[in-house]
């Protein structure tokens, strides 16, 4: 089912807009992720899909027909809490069986129909065996599992899972993030989560919608929105990121007071204008002819297969942080107090 | 571990502290509790024995004494359930709603426990009276509360009340809203979701409540004797009988009275701790 | 575009009448079980206007009644305090064999009907009693006299205080003692420096609950009053004879003095609540006997630790 979210505002009673005019389009069969800090309004657009909350304005269409009117109840779909919310008075088989035995009779599958479709799905989240446990009785990662599975024997149109990994420990939440991909892959449901784990969004969405103070910033697969960042706050929220004001002139762009310029061929009107530039599309050089910075490293810390390295820039305020992969020959050469010389192998400019 | 590791930690009498006062404060504690507590009970059960089997049983089956057990047990079990379900929906109503005087209307539930019981019991029975506020209406209607079982149990659903809300209300406070949400994505009507999930969750502590206010309601005395009327078979209530036994200078048949509801009672308070024990480890919460 | 789309109901909530109907029935039931009785109190008592108050509470066997009332609380609070201070230091500061045992017996008062905590003095000091003949051979009275109606007031009255503390202090844990010993301070001085201001509200709360029980219990007292006019009446039990008596307004003129006790005892308590801490919560109002075995439970016994943490 694919999932059309039309200029959507929402606010709470006393608080700024959680979501402010918010767009956003879910194709059928993908696996999209919901990315952005705390309170950015993530969670707050999935509540709106789900039916939990109700918008102030805007349109939500499923497969293209309205579904604003529709209820909870009506829309079917599968939602997954943070902390799961198992219904904790009832053993696993029963939290999964719960969907289809609260069917209105007509539609409710006959008992041993509901106890068979409840083993099938514990056998999909790899938890047979485990039907009479409580929820207490289970590890965290197995509570995430019981709750996938109760959300999945609705059959329901969309999946959507709000922080799905957020309560359980690293080691667990890195098995867990493969194995969903491979059963979205296996279901093929319409799934959205929410997160604010970017390395979590990256590696397992086909698409990654950044949203930022209740609008969406950009939506894109993975690698677009890393390497062609929309805007300056996705370029920092997408991994480390260093702001440099310039003055650009001709399409060269300048440090503070400096005469070589850090860039150029840039096409950019000229004037004030801030470049963004990764750790690592910032690359030491010998070459001082053509643009680029010189500085002293103030910092020098050794990560695997790299050098991380703060440098202090005349005309910049703060430290620029470059990482040196061990491949370069010259890294030996770079010690806390020395003079280097860097140029920016990629750089980003957006409009203000 | 070890034998001897084993062994010591059974004879350990109290973990290595550093803080003083243990053997003070702990000798004290059972020297004052043997006193205050324990010896006079004991002096209960000595005269319940020194009565002898076929005696005691036929002073504790005495058909005034096995009626009035019933009404007290009858009439409390009624009232307890009336609090089960009126004191549910007051903490519901605590809890999920806000509204003009709910923080009054919630100190107000202590009532209760704070107003001495004779008081109670003559407001009750001046209120319930054939001339009373609510007994006239009620007598026009053909109704009569005072001096019969019901206003027994007026009067227990008013000592009640505090033991079913008190319990109940952080249960319900403690509730995820989340779980009630999930009910819905699954399709659950809301009152699907009251019967198969609120409910459910809400059961161990109002069986709690209910066997507390039961508990009070079989030994309550002070607010019930003004409003039942105290008649022997109809409105007469074990702890009353007790009274009237000791007035009566028959002490063993007060004492035997006396045993079978406290044997009642020590009954129902392991109910309450079994339940609550069962809910802990089922549902990790009592 | 149509900005406000028909809404679906809010998924978890109450429509509006259903919540306005529960509103209701809750504040009816509250107002004809609670208000009513309390209000129909204070109006009796001032039926036959405020001389007639005045004249009623000012009566000599009133004024006695007051006096031995006043002085049952004054002898069995204190003694409870201290009770209740030394079992929970000896509770929440040390590990021993047998400690649910010992806070079920603290609880145990609170589960007998107080006729029967009544009964079992007149069984011990009666005159067919264990001590009754030996006592009255040294001429001292116990039943029928003020030791013994505080004994029964001790004995309905012992776990209040007690049970606000174990759980306080067991929260509190030993390490701000343990500090205060490291820092050179005798057991008494860590106790009174440290301790005390620790628990101060919750001590209060125990007090003001184990007063207002004290004060006003019934059944106990009657029991073992013998109910002589001037000597052994509590105010409780002057109301019950005023009211034998059918002299009505009397009895509520001096009822309406204990249910001015249990108002300012209910906003203390409600005051309190605030004080000691979440004021938002109904928790800590969860209190008295209702709670005296609930919290026990969370007390005595931990849940078992075959579970995962959830």
């Amino acid at each position: 089912m694919d999932i059309q979210v039309h200029d959507i505002r929402k606010a709470f009673d006393g608080h700024a807009a959680a979501l402010n005019g918010l767009s956003l389009s879910v194709t059928s069969g993908e696996l999209l992720a919901l990315l952005g800090p705390s309170g950015s309004g993530k969670t707050t657009l999935l509540r709106i899909i789900a039916g939990l909350e109700t918008p102030d304005s805007g349109r939500l269409l499923f497969n293209g027909t309205d579904a604003a009117h529709r209820s909870v109840q009506e829309r079917n779909v599968g939602f997954v809490f943070q902390h799961y919310a198992l219904f904790r008075h009832m053993t696993v088989a029963q939290n999964v069986g719960f969907g289809l035995a609260a069917r209105p009779r007509a539609r409710r599958p006959s008992r041993p129909e509901i106890r068979r479709r409840s083993e099938e799905l514990l056998a999909l989240v790899q938890l047979q065996g485990l039907e009479h446990r409580y929820p207490t009785q289970l590890s965290g990662g197995q509570r995430q599992r019981v709750a996938l599975a109760r959300a999945l024997a609705v059959e329901p149109t969309v999946l959507l899972l709000d922080e799905p990994f957020g309560a359980l420990d690293a080691k667990v939440r890195k098995d867990l993030r493969r194995w969903l991909r491979d059963l979205h892959d296996h279901t093929g449901h319409t799934t959205v989560f929410v997160t604010h784990d970017q390395e979590e969004a990256l590696e397992l969405s086909d698409r990654v919608a950044i949203i930022n103070a209740g609008r969406v910033e950009q939506v894109g697969r993975p690698s677009e929105v890393y390497l062609t960042p929309a805007s300056a706050f996705v370029c920092g929220f997408m991994g480390a990121c260093n702001g440099l004001p310039v003055q650009v002139r001709d399409g060269a762009a300048f440090l503070n007071g400096a005469t070589r310029p850090v860039a150029d061929g840039l096409r950019v009107a000229d004037g004030p204008t801030v470049m963004y530039a990764r750790p690592h599309d910032v690359a030491l050089t010998t070459d001082d002819t053509g643009p680029g910075l010189c500085g002293i490293a103030e910092a020098v810390r050794v990560a695997p297969g790299l050098l991380r390295v703060d440098m202090a820039v005349p005309g910049l305020d703060t430290r620029l942080e470059l990482d040196i992969p061990m491949s370069d020959a010259h890294w030996t050469a770079v010690r806390p107090g020395q003079p280097i010389q860097v140029r920016l192998t990629h750089c980003h400019v957006f409009p203000s | 571990m070890p034998p001897a590791a084993i062994a010591a930690r059974r004879w350990r009498v109290r973990a290595p502290s550093v803080l003083p006062g243990f053997g003070l404060t702990l000798g004290f504690t059972l020297t004052y509790l043997t006193l205050i507590v324990f010896v006079p009970l004991s002096g209960l059960a000595w005269h319940s024995a020194t009565l002898g089997w076929e005696n005691f049983w036929s002073l504790a089956l005495a058909p005034r004494t096995v009626q009035a057990l019933r009404i007290s047990f009858g009439t409390a079990l009624i009232a307890a359930i009336v609090n089960a379900i009126f004191g549910t929906l007051v903490a519901w109503v605590l809890v999920r709603y806000r509204f003009p005087g709910r923080r009054l209307l919630d100190a107000a539930v202590d009532l209760p426990f704070a107003l001495p019981t004779a008081v109670a019991g003559i407001a009750l029975a001046a209120l319930y009276a054939p001339n009373g506020w609510i007994g006239q209406p009620l007598a026009d209607l053909g109704l009569t509360v005072a001096y019969t079982p019901v206003g027994i149990v007026v009067a227990l659903v008013f000592v009640g009340l505090p033991f079913v809300v008190r319990t109940v209300q952080p249960v319900l406070q403690d509730l995820d809203r989340e779980v009630e949400e999930a009910a819905a994505t699954l399709g659950a009507s809301r009152a699907r979701t009251l019967r198969s999930v609120i409910l459910p969750a809400l059961a161990p502590a109002l069986l709690t409540g209910f066997a507390l206010a039961f508990a009070r309601g079989v030994g309550e005395y002070g607010s019930v004797i003004f409003i039942a009327g105290n008649i022997p078979f109809v409105s007469e209530i074990a702890p009353l009988l007790i009274v009237i036994r000791l007035e009566e200078f028959n002490t063993a048949a007060a004492t035997a009275i006396g045993a079978v509801m406290l044997m009642l009672s020590f009954g129902l308070l392991l109910l309450i701790n079994l339940i609550q024990g069962w809910s802990r480890r089922r549902f990790g919460h009592g | 575009m149509d900005s406000a789309p028909r809404h679906p109901p809010s998924p978890i909530g109450e429509p509006p009448l259903t919540r306005a109907l529960l509103i209701g029935t809750a504040l009816a039931f509250l107002g004809l079980f609670l208000l009513l009785p309390l209000v129909a109190v204070f109006i009796e008592a001032f039926r036959l206007g405020p001389g007639a108050w005045i004249a009623a509470i000012t009566e000599p066997d009133a004024l006695a009644a007051l006096r031995l009332t006043l002085l049952v609380a004054a002898i069995a609070v204190p003694l409870n305090v201290v009770f209740g201070v030394a079992a929970a230091w000896a509770i929440a500061k040390f590990e021993f064999p047998g400690k649910a045992v010992l806070i079920t017996l603290i609880d145990l008062p609170f589960s007998v009907s107080p006729v029967i905590s009544g009964l079992v003095y007149v069984l011990l000091f009666g005159g067919g009693g264990v001590l009754g003949p030996w006592l009255k051979a040294q001429g001292i009275e116990i039943l029928f006299a003020v030791p013994g109606i505080v004994l029964a007031t001790l004995f309905v009255t012992l776990p209040f205080v007690a049970r606000e503390l174990i759980p306080l202090m067991q929260d509190q844990g030993a390490s701000d003692e343990e500090a205060a010993l490291s820092l050179g301070a005798s057991g008494w001085h860590t106790f009174r420096t440290v301790t005390l201001p620790n628990i101060r509200w919750g001590l209060l709360y125990g007090v003001l609950l184990c007063n207002a029980r004290a004060m006003g219990e019934f059944g106990a007292v009657s029991v073992v009053s013998g109910h002589i006019r001037g000597l052994t009446n509590t105010v409780p039990l002057h109301v019950e004879i005023l009211y034998n008596e059918y002299n009505f307004p009397a009895a509520f003129a001096v009822a309406s003095l204990l249910a001015v006790l249990a108002l300012v005892t209910l906003v203390l308590k409600t005051a309190l609540e605030a004080r000691l801490g979440s004021g938002t919560t109904p928790s800590p109002s969860v209190r008295e006997h209702a709670t005296a075995w609930i919290s026990r439970s969370t007390t005595s016994a931990k849940p078992s630790t075959v579970m995962p943490p959830p």
